[in-house]
């Protein structure tokens, strides 16, 4: 009995520690601990939370129920003497078929509402469905840049409309990157010699509220929304310095920009097509902007 | 006793047994299964310890944003050669060094069934290791990530000799691995002791039966994916370059990386399967379904490859197969963990060192396992995949699942190796810094992944990231600090642990029925078998109690 208390004791002192460790360090810890995504603006990055949100509820059953039958094991039937054994029962066919036939019925419901989800908003057809306006994505080594219906093309910052069915194809003439903005959607992967396909829908409601947080933060030149996302798909030695940023503005204040890109697209050098490299004239600043809107 | 009777014995020359070179030569020319699993185990220990120190320097670089301890290539080149070396160099080959040394002992045998081929497989394993370290000092090692991508690894945006060297030493790798599979095969299927039916197989050796099967059938795969890379980057053919087709890579790669994920982790739900009965003093619950269940994992795993490609573009409905396999898999893992619990409850345990490993594997794979089922939802992984979140997940089921049952299957199996106990106290104190340093590092790491945090970045901007990523790089030192505690154990207790003797444990497998550690040539007398326990029968029957089944 000593033996087993002295156990307890040290297993005790451990878990004290480190609860006190986790307290003293929790005002560092605060600031980055989510539980889950950021707040979703998008149509299809709500129904991705709602799946997570989903999972949750028998993940947290099943975490706490096996973790607490453990620690009831670990308590209840340790050997009290050297020449005890334990109970001679080793199967039990029903029991077994019950924890063959609950997990699997769990996951497959989990299975059928993300396939759900998954036809809803990751088909091909989907990302096609109602579009209002194109961009076309493309991965270089380190940057983005972002072409428009109307032919021209941006680096680093997108722009987007609000409330708008923006339909996303993404591509890349070099190596794999993945483009992923955690506020709006899942990522999807630009990878050379095809094309993907993706889609956002921004809720106009973040023009009135965008936190100056570190995902999302409201942009001071144009009142619009900024999200901040990161290349997802290790491309080379600058991947940690290609950044995304998808500024959202109001409809109106969108179409001013859209005619200042056109206007220092064409001015320059007027190619005929989309050129996939942008003169250098016409890659945006940092803050893309027609301040007064037509 | 071979030194007794008649055949004048092979004359060693006096000058030659002191020679200092006696011991190299004997490690050098040994086709004994032991010491080549011994071998098998301090190469493979020796890799865990650098790419744990590649861990901390990492670490270290993620401690605060916009660090620079490391510039972005070398850090590339860090995280390649980590993940590479664990995966590879490391929890295979020290799971095959195990499975070396016991399973032959096991199934009653004297020996592998290709001795020699057993020594050149091992052989190879250094090379192996040689050739991908060799990077380090020409130019640079791989810097693509373990799973080395193309276009990323193709000649034009990539000329490092480094990518070279990643090839053929996985290459060589994986031929040593289908060597050691087919050995483990035919000496599993063709030697074992009289009796030994296989369904009185133990649980670790039909653990090891279903990780020979895969890799015998994945093992090539990875080799061809690697020579076609290699053919690109040689002679400029396009099967994965940019005017070629990357994806295709990945399917080949992922058709053998994710069996691998089970190659790493089937031995270690064998080992808990011979760990917890034996602490329990209580027979393993559902052994038929434990079988079973170890194939089921075997087939699903091998059609759930696209899981780790989710964010590539595939086809929704292919996408959907990939989803109802991968959350299939979780029954049978599943089946094996309440297996596992039934067979502790009502026991009479013990907990010691090995059984609160395998305790800790339970708590901590849990939580693995959970985390995979958010991963197979596609929608949910397009969100998490890439991220720190699937780096956490990884190391749940790869440290708090197999690293955890390799050290419960050191501390169990030390003392056969050995003759001598590792310590308890200090195991005591590996065993919770390891627990606590393990779980502090990588359970806050899920929610940089939800909140956006890519892995592999070389450093990061968000100040918001700060404070979680130094908790997370403290607590990796605690667990660095656990594994130094584990070294000083096995350093301590060669020389000066606790005299073994041939069975420690009370054990119930023929390996605890021969001195520790065995002789050369295993048994004096091949055993006989007659159930899933052949040792306890035999103590019931030297005691001289009747035997039930």
């Amino acid at each position: 009995m000593t033996g087993l208390s002295r156990r307890l004791r040290v297993s005790l002192a451990v878990i004290i520690a480190v609860t006190s460790v986790l307290i003293a360090a929790s005002p560092t810890l605060a600031n980055g601990l989510s539980l889950i995504f950021p707040d979703p603006v998008s149509p299809n990055g709500r129904d991705i939370y709602g799946l997570y949100v989903l999972i949750t509820y028998p993940a947290i059953v099943i975490f706490v129920g096996v973790e607490v039958v453990l620690l009831y094991i670990i308590l209840r039937f340790r050997r009290k003497h050297p020449a005890q054994f334990g109970a001679e029962w080793h199967g039990n066919t029903p029991l077994e078929i019950v924890w063959t036939i609950i997990p699997a019925l769990i996951v497959a419901y989990i299975a059928l509402v993300s396939f759900q989800v998954l036809v809803k908003d990751f088909s091909t057809e989907a990302a096609n469905a109602n579009t209002d306006m194109n961009v076309a994505v493309n991965g270089v080594q380190f940057t983005w840049s972002y072409t428009y219906d109307e032919g021209f093309t941006v680096q680093n910052e997108m722009v987007v409309p609000v409330g708008k069915m923006v339909h996303m194809t993404f591509d890349s003439d070099n190596v794999i990157h993945s483009w992923w903005v955690p506020a709006l959607t899942g990522k999807t992967d630009a990878v050379p010699g095809y094309t993907n396909q993706s889609w956002i829908k921004v809720d106009p409601s973040v023009l009135t509220n965008c936190p100056n947080g570190n995902d999302r933060h409201p942009d001071e030149a144009t009142g619009g929304c900024v999200f901040h996302g990161e290349c997802a798909e290790l491309c080379g030695a600058g991947h940690s310095q290609m950044q995304i940023d998808v500024l959202v503005l109001p409809q109106s204040q969108f179409d001013a920009w859209v005619a200042t890109q056109k206007a220092k697209a064409t001015a320059p050098s007027p190619s005929p097509k989309p050129s996939p490299r942008p003169s250098p004239s016409a890659s945006p600043s940092a803050s893309p902007s027609p301040k007064p809107s037509p | 006793m071979a030194t007794v009777t008649a055949p004048p014995p092979v004359v060693i020359p006096e000058s030659y047994e002191r020679s200092v070179f006696a011991p190299v030569t004997t490690w050098l020319t040994t086709t004994d299964h032991k010491l080549i699993g011994i071998m098998y185990m301090v190469t493979s220990f020796t890799a865990f310890l650098v790419a744990g120190i590649f861990a901390l320097i990492i670490r270290v670089q993620l401690a605060q944003p916009n660090m620079n301890v490391v510039d972005a290539e070398t850090y590339n080149q860090l995280v390649s050669a980590h993940g590479t070396t664990m995966i590879f160099f490391f929890v295979t080959l020290f799971l095959t060094g195990i499975a070396n040394y016991i399973v032959p002992i096991m199934v009653g045998a004297r020996d592998m069934a290709f001795p020699r081929v057993n020594a050149l497989g091992f052989w190879l394993v250094p090379v192996s290791i040689a050739i991908y370290y060799a990077g380090f000092f020409l130019g640079g090692a791989l810097n693509a990530g373990w799973t080395g991508y193309p276009p990323l690894t193709s000649r034009q945006f990539n000329p490092s000799l480094g990518v070279d060297l990643w090839t053929l030493s996985l290459i060589v790798w994986a031929i040593s691995g289908i060597m050691a599979s087919v050995n483990f095969l035919t000496t599993i299927l063709a030697l074992r002791a009289p009796g030994m039916d296989l369904l009185r197989l133990p649980l670790f050796v039909w653990a090891q039966i279903s990780t020979s099967l895969l890799l015998l059938i994945v093992g090539a795969p990875l080799a061809g994916a690697m020579i076609l890379t290699e053919i690109d980057r040689q002679f400029g053919t396009n099967f994965f370059t940019s005017a070629g087709r990357p994806v295709l890579y990945q399917h080949l790669f992922w058709f053998f990386g994710h069996p691998e994920v089970y190659i790493m982790i089937l031995p270690g739900f064998g080992m808990i399967s011979e760990i917890i009965p034996v602490f329990s003093r209580k027979r393993i619950f559902g052994y038929e379904t434990m079988v079973l269940a170890i194939f089921g994992i075997v087939f699903l795993s091998m059609g759930v490859w696209a899981h780790h490609m989710f964010t590539v573009g595939l086809n929704v409905y292919v996408e959907t197969a990939f989803m109802a396999m991968t959350a299939l898999i979780a029954v049978p893992t599943g089946i094996k963990f309440f297996n596992w619990m039934a067979t502790a409850w009502g026991g009479a345990i013990e907990f010691t060192t090995p059984m609160k490993f395998a305790f800790g594997f339970l708590a901590t794979f849990l939580i693995g396992g959970i985390t995979g089922v958010y991963l197979s939802a596609v929608p949910v992984d397009t969100q998490l995949h890439q991220s720190y979140y699937v780096v956490a997940h990884l190391h749940y089921v790869l440290f708090g699942g197999s690293v955890f049952t390799i050290f419960a299957g050191i501390y169990y199996w030390f003392p056969k190796f050995s003759g001598r106990i590792l310590n308890e106290r200090l195991g005591n104190w590996n065993f919770w810094t390891m627990f606590v340093g393990f779980n502090g590092t990588f359970l806050v790491m899920h929610t940089l992944g939800l909140d956006g945090m890519p892995r592999r970045i070389a450093t990061y901007a968000r100040q918001d990231w700060a404070g979680t990523n130094f908790f997370i790089t403290g607590m990796s030192f605690l667990l660095a600090f656990s594994v130094l505690l584990f070294l000083i154990n096995v350093l301590y207790s060669r020389r000066h642990g606790l005299i073994a003797g041939p069975d420690p444990w009370d054990g119930n497998t023929l390996e605890w029925a021969t001195s520790s550690p065995p002789p050369p040539y295993n048994f004096e007398r091949v055993p006989v078998v007659r159930s899933l326990m052949p040792l306890r029968d035999m103590k019931l029957a030297a005691a001289g109690k009747e035997i039930t089944h």
